[in-house]
């Protein structure tokens, strides 16, 4: 390497500390700024795109309250996938149910967890399924994704008494539904999860809709 | 040979774009990192102009890294609040961006006083040829794999590039290798390749 024709001279290193010293501070306080100040923009939109995400899983004529803020939070491994608590948001029109939509994790996906939000209308048949979180391999385990299939779609107005369970799966392995080209992992994940997903909710239906807004499952009582 | 130790200088920025390789896997990725990739570098070599002189050698790699991360995360903490749509589409990727600013480290730098505009300018250069890199890359890769071009566009602001978005066969026709992973590597394998034939009358003959 040729020196540079101003190298720093080496006679005052402590000026090398202070330089050191003093961008790290400018840097961690300007970072530190500009966290506080976005730090209400960056809730509201993700909230906002949340909310987003609901309100098109329930066709706006059927409800009339605030889905997001009528929620109860619930923990079932077994049926709906993760020990951690999952909400479950609520649409009612003139007091009455009509719908919920459930957070479920499948657990079994090709890339590791997938999660999903269903919609299930006040009998229990599936209003609409939506893959809010994947890690599937893009081009191949993504064939549920809106602008490659409507694949989602063959889920619409299925629900545990018009299909059995046994046939909550792909053709393959005997089921009723599709899967897509070269990847059988990742559908069988999410239906499996959206037929635990029905299966948690008719069990605990009255449950769901008649615990106050934001409770938590310890203070919901299981039938 | 194409790669040889003589070549470092031209071959390291090139390395370094491998770990952002995974994001030119759609034109509108491309072209979204690539704006904000303009932006680090060109706001993160303005403080770099003002410290490094001031730093021996050994010294200034750890504040390059430090200023580039700070203006990383301030970056990313911007996106997220104002254009979050950007954000939704490239924001995993955005961390990333602090490999890229190691270039700057690369930009000679010892700069005199007078020339320090020169330190900023090389920093937007190095910008500029990154995105270009990157979009080639992602809109060959979108093309190839999922037989479309501007994919996605509604994640920009302004919906400038609406109006692009094309599709040119359906996406199950696609070679799917090419938006994986190896994919990107093939495609800056590619690239090497096309730059050597063109690069081949001038420098490398001799």
């Amino acid at each position: 390497m040729d020196t540079p024709p101003n190298a720093v001279p080496n006679r005052k290193p402590w000026r090398r500390y202070a330089t050191f010293a003093s961008v790290c501070v400018i840097v961690v306080a300007t970072v530190l700024a500009i966290a506080v100040v976005t730090r209400d923009r960056i809730a509201a939109n993700q909230r906002a795109w949340f909310v987003a995400r609901l309100d098109a899983l329930i066709p706006a004529d059927l409800r009339d309250n605030d889905i997001y803020a009528d929620r109860v939070w619930v923990v079932d491994p077994d049926l709906l996938g993760t020990a951690k608590p999952v909400a479950i948001y609520r649409a009612r029109k003139n007091g009455h149910a009509v719908a919920a939509i459930l957070s479920a994790t499948a657990p079994e996906g090709y890339g590791g967890a997938i999660e999903l939000l269903i919609s299930v209308n006040y009998e229990g048949s599936v209003l609409a399924v939506d893959i809010l979180r994947h890690n599937e391999t893009r081009g191949i385990g993504d064939g549920f994704a809106p602008h490659r299939s409507d694949w989602l779609r063959s889920l619409v107005g299925r629900s545990l008494t018009d299909t059995a369970r046994n046939r909550w799966t792909i053709r393959k392995d005997g089921g009723d539904f599709e899967q897509f080209t070269g990847a059988s992992i990742t559908p069988r994940a999410i239906l499996k999860a959206v037929r635990n997903a029905l299966e948690y909710y008719s069990r605990h239906r009255d449950t769901i809709f008649s615990a106050p807004a934001d409770a938590h499952a310890n203070q919901l009582q299981t039938p | 040979m194409p790669i040889s130790f003589k070549h470092r200088k031209q071959i390291a920025p090139l390395l370094l774009l491998c770990p952002l390789l995974a994001v030119s896997d759609s034109t509108i990725n491309a072209l979204g990192l690539s704006v904000v990739a303009i932006l680090v570098t060109t706001t993160a070599s303005l403080p770099l102009t003002f410290t490094l002189r001031r730093l021996p050698e050994y010294g200034r790699i750890a504040v390059v890294v430090i200023i580039t991360s700070g203006v990383v995360t301030s970056a990313i903490l911007l996106a997220h609040a104002w254009f979050f749509d950007l954000y939704r589409a490239i924001g995993v990727y955005l961390p990333l961006l602090v490999a890229g600013g190691l270039l700057l480290a690369r930009n000679d730098v010892a700069v005199p006083r007078e020339q320090r505009r020169a330190l900023v300018f090389a920093g937007l250069r190095t910008g500029l040829m990154f995105s270009v890199a990157l979009i080639v890359l992602g809109a060959a890769r979108e093309f190839v794999g999922h037989g479309s071009l501007f994919f996605g566009a509604e994640a920009l602001p302004g919906k400038v590039a609406n109006h692009f978005t094309t599709q040119f066969f359906h996406p199950d026709f696609g070679f799917v290798l090419a938006v994986l992973p190896p994919g990107a590597f093939i495609a800056m394998g590619v690239l090497f390749a096309v730059r050597n034939y063109f690069r081949k009358d001038t420098a490398d003959r001799k």
